[in-house]
């Protein structure tokens, strides 16, 4: 071969050979699309947010918003639910007897505004919202260890004197202490959230807000839904200000000046975007980089790599479902048939009757359930104490499927009348509530296959009626959930299982020794704080006070190039603190 | 004189009008027990602790006449109420929902009407032709396109399929922030008219861009009826005596269809035409929601589902005023068109 055709070899070999390195790089370049609006982080949801006055706000969207403006004392580590990170505070301090807490003010830092964040601040923003105290609001945790009462109004509407609320927080030089009327183990985790971010004291006078006075404290106190000076305003430490909020849309700025890691894009907005088609082409055309997916709707995003997603699954979520018995329905209630216990209905204390409630119990099957609603996407629970919350037991007993037990208890009911005559009732779920209406179908099946005189009609009704209905404990039995406020057992056994909790009320359940060791634990050392929750979720699952349906594990869907998200179940809503996160490959 | 007395009369007429609709529909959210109305204060069950308080924190329980007086007595010192669907007073949100549904009217409105009129009459002139049977299968498709279905498949193919061709909402984010910086002004709210007052090209073509799909979405589905009604209105003035004379009287066919037989045809159009344009401006629910164009529609349906009473009744008091005021105007063009008819007075 002459020189020159060598020559041509090695230039065609060593073209080839840049070419096999460059074309699957340029390649594998193009399949990832660009990100597109780098420096603004897009969020579409479904939850339109209440109000942005932290005091005020109970709902999740609102919290997402106000966390995102406005900050704690303290916050959680993490993904822990029991450290602490501090935040406006730089260091703290629990007395001996847990009835007094103190916390440094940290020196340096600014309102969105311009002006100071002072110990007076702090004082302020924690008495401001027990003074507003609304009615459907979350001040309740704040007076209960503070003052050991759950609002400010006593009967007929009068209120306490001021000066119980300003004696509960007072400052002294850098530091701010509380005084609490009782000892609270879950104080600290309270402290941590939305309804207790600071606020600028001068700023809130300045619009009207509690000026410190009796008068003011009697005008502002109740307030009519979403008449609070704070409700469509902003000021505060946080790492976003906000720009601008029209309904449907949240527009916040990143704060420049603020005192830690700042933002890493420059704008947030947060949408609300209800019909789910437009949500899932904006997300797989990256228009938003985060989007709410229904549960229903998951196998439609299957695909991961080619729609550029990142999705976070099997994160469990602090909240409980279950299906409740009521014990003692309403006279009114029209889900009874006859009222008899005669195969043509059911009389009003028909729960009351344990094998009734365990013969129930033995004919729920969890298996399909939490394979055909929640894909696996669940875990059984045996009470309201769901795993992620401290004094979880995780050996407690659960109820399974088992049809020959479940005969075993609805023969022995009622002394045999049960399984002799039968019964006829109908169970509701809130209009459009898939998971639910499964859970009552399967149910129904379950039952008639026991015996065919066990009839169970299911019905749906709107939510408002679903509501009324519930709340005058006319439904036989009804679902529902709760989210945790904060990550502690009694925030979920007292509304399921004191007499006066708002459940357990509905349900006509009444135990006093459950009462007591509720009322006990509150207060108790961690030692005997674990033998009374222990205690409790024993006496749930032997008294069956309801179905406990599970605790559903979460998925988040981001497009594949925001990095940073960090998972913690206490998180208001689904994307905790945005300003962490960043967009990039 | 006569005309202005009767114009002064008709706007009178408004009062009984309102204070009628408001009283029904007040009469019938009573049904709902207290509990019900209550839960539109209750974003989650937890909330229920305080069910009491909250009704009577609202004197949901008060009776009847009570309320509405208390609700009347708000409306006469100029307080509609407080809106918690949109999180702000009731009159301003329906301003300030008002703009982007009569962006996407004022785009369509045109289309619907003389599209409708034109292909009506031409249809109709040319009476089992080619034409006629073309537009005929139009209109039937048209019709029966259930909104909700046409709307997702055009989104789906022109946002989807077509990467972001033709995307979804009133504009994109970017150019969102851009009209709501300090730079813009915006005059009227309505985006493309903002855009040509503020010279910015930009704005003006994002917001074009996705007006397209709602406003196609839209017309498509009431052209069709338009159409139709103009065929067979125009098909029942061919057919009167006065054409034939004038066709005897040797006038060419375009003057025959054009100027006698559509200005008769036009009449029950009109009528037609006036309700349409006030159904469409008090807004298109499914076209709103999946477009995630948010107006008056999104307003009433989700005060009316989330039975936010203030709202219901502020969104009435408007649809009110707008069908009165629409069937004022659509009577003075009666007497425009046709010179028989005299308004006020004894007809000549």
């Amino acid at each position: 071969m002459s020189r020159k055709g060598k020559n041509t070899i090695w230039f065609l070999l060593s073209v080839l050979i840049i070419l096999a390195l460059v074309v699957p790089a340029a390649c594998a370049e193009e399949a990832r699309p660009e990100i597109k609006n780098p420096d603004i982080f897009v969020e579409d949801t479904i939850g339109e947010p209440d109000s942005l006055d932290p005091a005020y706000a109970y709902d999740t969207a609102s919290g997402e918003l106000i966390q995102a403006i406005y900050e704690p004392l303290i916050y959680f580590k993490g993904t822990s639910t029991d450290e602490y990170a501090p935040v406006l505070a730089t260091e703290w301090d629990v007395s001996d007897d847990g009835l007094t807490y103190r916390f440094k003010i940290r020196e340096g830092v600014k309102f969105h505004n311009g002006d100071d964040l002072t110990p007076e601040d702090v004082e302020y923003s924690f008495e401001r919202g027990m003074v507003q105290d609304y009615v459907a609001g979350p001040q309740w945790m704040l007076f209960e260890p503070l003052l050991k009462r759950a609002s400010s109004r006593g009967s007929g509407g009068t209120v306490i004197p001021l000066s119980d609320i300003t004696s509960a927080v007072e400052v002294d030089g850098q530091w701010v202490q509380f005084n609490l009327a009782q000892k609270y183990a879950p104080f600290l985790q309270i402290l941590c959230q939305t309804w207790s971010s600071i606020v600028d004291k001068e700023w809130c006078i300045a619009q009207g807000d509690w000026d410190g006075t009796e008068a003011s404290y009697k005008a502002l106190n109740s307030p009519a839904a979403n008449q609070t000076p704070l409700n469509s305003k902003a000021n505060g430490t946080g790492p976003f200000k906000l720009d601008s909020w029209e309904p449907g849309t949240v527009t916040m700025l990143r704060n420049d000046d603020y005192w830690g890691k700042k933002a890493n894009f420059s704008t947030f907005v947060y949408k609300v975007v209800s019909e789910w088609t437009t949500r899932k082409l904006e997300l797989t055309q990256g228009d938003c980089d985060w989007a709410y997916v229904d549960r229903q709707y998951i196998n439609e995003l299957t695909d991961e790599e080619a729609l550029n997603l990142k999705v976070y699954k099997n994160l469990p979520q602090l909240r409980f479902d279950v299906f409740n018995f009521t014990q003692e329905i309403d006279p009114d209630s029209d889900w009874v048939g006859n009222g008899k216990l005669d195969g043509n209905g059911i009389p009003l204390d028909f729960f009351s009757d344990k094998d009734v409630r365990i013969g129930f119990n033995y004919a729920f099957d969890w298996e399909t359930y939490i394979e055909d609603v929640f894909l696996g996407e669940m875990t059984q629970t045996a009470s309201p104490v769901v795993e992620g919350l401290p004094y979880f037991n995780d050996k407690q007993e659960m109820y399974s499927l088992d049809l020959a037990k479940a005969e075993e208890h609805l023969k022995a009911a009622w002394g045999g009348q049960v399984w002799e005559k039968g019964f006829k009732f109908t169970v509701t779920y809130n209009t459009g509530n898939i998971s639910r209406k499964t859970a009552c179908d399967i149910l129904k099946a379950n039952l008639a296959e026991i015996n065919p005189k066990f009839q169970v009609t299911v019905r749906a009704i709107e939510w408002s009626e679903f509501l009324d209905q519930y709340a005058q404990s006319l439904l036989p039995m009804f679902q529902i959930g709760w989210q945790a406020d904060y990550p502690d057992p009694h925030n979920f056994l007292q509304p399921y299982m004191h007499s006066e909790g708002v459940y357990a009320a509905a349900m006509g359940y009444s135990n006093p020794d459950v009462d007591a060791l509720i009322e006990e634990g509150i207060g108790a050392d961690s030692d005997r704080r674990e033998e009374i929750y222990y205690e409790l979720q024993k006496i749930y699952h032997d008294d069956a006070l309801g179905i406990a349906l599970g605790q559903q594990l979460g998925r988040r869907y981001f497009k594949a190039w925001v990095k940073g998200y960090i998972f913690n179940p206490v998180d208001p809503a689904d994307i905790g603190h945005v300003y962490k996160l960043s967009k990039e490959y | 004189m006569e005309l202005r007395a009767y114009v002064v009369r008709r706007v009178l007429l408004l009062v009984p009008v309102l204070f009628g609709v408001t009283l029904l529909i007040f009469g019938l959210l009573q049904l709902f027990t207290p509990i019900q109305r209550a839960s539109l204060y209750i974003s989650d069950p937890k909330q229920l602790a305080n069910l009491d308080q909250i009704i009577e924190r609202y004197g949901l329980n008060d009776p009847i006449w009570k309320q509405y007086w208390t609700w009347l007595n708000q409306v006469f010192h100029g307080n509609l109420g407080w809106s918690k669907v949109a999180s702000m007073p009731v009159d301003n949100a329906i301003w300030h929902f008002l703009p982007s549904t009569i962006e996407i009217v004022l785009f369509a409105a045109p289309l619907i009407i003389f599209g409708g009129i034109y292909l009506g009459s031409k249809a109709a002139a040319n009476k089992d032709r080619t034409v006629d049977h073309v537009t005929r299968v139009g209109a039937i498709i048209g019709w029966s396109l259930p909104t909700f279905w046409l709307g997702l498949m055009l989104l789906m193919v022109f946002y989807g399929f077509f990467h972001g061709l033709l995307p979804p909402e009133r504009l994109s984010t970017s150019m969102q922030l851009v009209v709501t910086s300090s730079g813009f002004h915006q005059y009227t709210h309505l985006n493309t008219v903002d855009a040509v007052l503020n010279g910015n090209i930009r704005v003006l073509g994002d917001a074009l861009r996705h007006l397209i799909l709602p406003v196609i979405t839209i017309s498509v589905v009431n052209i069709a009826f338009i159409m139709r009604l103009m065929r067979s209105s125009m098909l029942e003035s061919l057919g009167k005596g006065y054409i034939l004379t004038a066709r005897a009287k040797g006038l060419d066919e375009r003057t025959v269809v054009n100027k006698h037989a559509r200005r008769n045809a036009m009449i029950p159009v009109l009528t037609i035409s006036g309700y349409l344009l006030a159904s469409l401006a008090s807004g298109v629910v499914i076209t709103e929601t999946i477009f995630n164009y948010r107006g008056l529609g999104w307003l009433a349906w989700q005060s009316a589902v989330r039975l936010d009473i203030p709202t219901v009744l502020g969104f009435a008091l408007f649809t009110g005023v707008l069908f009165v005021l629409t069937n004022l105007v659509v009577d003075l063009l009666y007497a425009r068109i046709d010179p028989r008819v005299r308004l006020g007075g004894q007809a000549k």
